[in-house]
């Protein structure tokens, strides 16, 4: 016999205050809060007037984008310094002035694309913009942000499990902060199973449809899957009765265009 | 089959003697990299282990990588089966589900060097690798198939529920590899089966089943 506590009324967990997390912020690996990414066009070679420090972030840019790029295609394993500072158009010198080598820059563009999708949960949490449905913005804009950034979605999803240990334990620990986010707030939704383990659930369900589509090469459209990704993240919580309307919800939405 | 020992404990073949020079190679491939590692084995490891010439390792194989895919396609192979036949039967859907999930788990448990090879290490080697173990996983999908027949609200279930299904299992039990738990992988039966129960019959039908399969929970 398993005893019920009465269920929770039904309401909207993601707006409560211990939601707006300010311990997520800064703490996944040695990600720091950063503003939007900087502009990654090419600044003009020989004699400018560019300040010293704005050529060294825009070559900075560059290269981590480059290795997205390189690593998507080719996959970490086979991808060189050569390849990306090729594609970057920067000398290898530039390249060793900021890296140490190869897995020094493609951790740095890890921590880069955690350090935007932290930035994104962080803006659909804000206290300003209080919403119906905040989980559905946060599943959304971070399947913008990916949707925009095809490469870093590749690297993230797919080359950190594919290259190496510290790639691997920056892509768990960014897990990690996801799982404190769908796992706080939810401890009187579910009474028989612990929050982890719901939130396990969600998460991985939620990442392997993700992965997937990322491997198919269709991240432009991983927004599509907002109404699925949002079952997957309600039902361990909330049951399959609310998984499915507030799903069918987004649905609509979308098709709205909204 | 034999023995209530054997039925709970299926394993990986160690004694290759009676296989086919094929499948001595492949068995090898799999043991030397295991032990070895996915970078530190060499061919002669796998030709002096099988007890085959270099010569008719070449008939079988074009080189090192395509013995390697087809011993890891051996390795998901073997574990397919072991599902299956747990799988099997009259049962419930749920209690099946968690016959071949046990079924899996222990075969993993019997092997922690096979099991992070298979999970973490090949997967690493490139895309090809890693695009290997996701068609590996694609293999489990159809044992959820039955899940969406068995929900209550099956018709308006998510197009992808089998996928999260798998995704939520293999997450944990992915994690668990990592950390070097593979041993306790069997202890962890009723969560690993929550999760992937969960997207089909929500939190209340997967925890009873969960609670099923832990003697211990009062």
């Amino acid at each position: 016999m398993r005893s019920h506590s009465p269920r929770a009324p039904v309401r909207h967990f993601w707006e409560r205050r211990s939601l707006q997390l300010p311990a997520f912020r800064g703490k996944i690996g040695e990600v720091k809060e950063r503003g939007p990414a900087e502009p990654a066009a090419r600044l003009p070679s020989g004699r400018h007037d560019i300040p010293h420090d704005v050529v060294i972030r825009s070559q900075r840019t560059r290269i981590l984008n480059a290795m997205a790029e390189v690593t998507a295609e080719n996959g970490y394993v086979a991808t060189t310094v050569g390849q990306v500072v090729a594609r970057a158009g920067v000398s290898s010198a530039t390249f060793y002035k900021l890296f140490h080598d190869k897995e020094d820059c493609f951790l740095a563009a890890v921590r880069e694309i955690i350090a935007r999708a932290t930035t994104v949960v962080g803006e659909a949490y804000s206290p300003q913009r209080r919403r119906p449905d905040p989980l559905r913005d946060v599943i959304r804009s971070l399947l913008v942000l990916f949707a925009k950034e095809p490469a870093y979605a590749n690297l993230l999803f797919l080359q950190c499990r594919a290259s190496t240990p510290r790639a691997l334990d920056l892509y768990l620990s960014g897990a990690r902060a996801m799982l404190s986010i769908l796992g706080s707030g939810w401890a009187d939704a579910v009474t028989e199973v612990s929050p982890g383990l719901a939130a396990r659930a969600a998460l991985g369900g939620a990442e392997a449809l993700v992965r997937a589509e990322i491997a198919e090469g269709r991240a432009e459209t991983l927004p599509d899957l907002l109404p699925q990704l949002l079952y997957c993240a309600l039902v361990p919580f909330r049951g399959i009765d609310e998984a499915l309307e507030r799903s069918l919800e987004a649905d609509a939405e979308t098709m709205a265009g909204g | 089959m034999e023995s209530g020992i054997r039925e709970r404990t299926p394993g990986l073949p160690r004694d290759i003697d009676g296989l086919s020079q094929r499948d001595r190679l492949l068995w090898s491939t799999v043991r030397v990299v295991a032990e070895k590692g996915y970078d530190g084995f060499t061919l002669g490891d796998i030709v002096a282990r099988a007890g085959v010439s270099r010569t008719t390792f070449y008939d079988e194989f074009a080189n090192k990588d395509e013995c390697l895919f087809a011993a890891y396609d051996l390795v998901v192979d073997v574990l397919i089966s072991f599902v299956t036949e747990a799988y099997r039967g009259d049962g419930p859907w749920p209690e099946r589900v968690g016959a071949g999930l046990r079924a899996l788990l222990e075969a993993l448990a019997a092997e922690p060097e096979v099991a992070k090879m298979a999970a973490v290490e090949f997967p690493a080697a490139g895309p090809a690798a890693h695009q290997r173990y996701r068609d590996a996983l694609e293999r489990f999908l159809p044992f959820f198939a039955e899940g969406r027949k068995y929900a209550s609200r099956s018709a308006e279930l998510p197009p992808n529920v089998e996928l999260m299904a798998v995704g939520g299992a293999e997450v944990i039990i992915f994690d668990e590899v990592v950390a070097g738990r593979v041993s306790r992988l069997p202890q962890m039966l009723p969560e690993i089966l929550f999760a992937a129960l969960v997207p089909f019959l929500g939190p209340d039908a997967a925890a009873t089943e969960m609670q099923r399969l832990a003697p211990s929970a009062s």
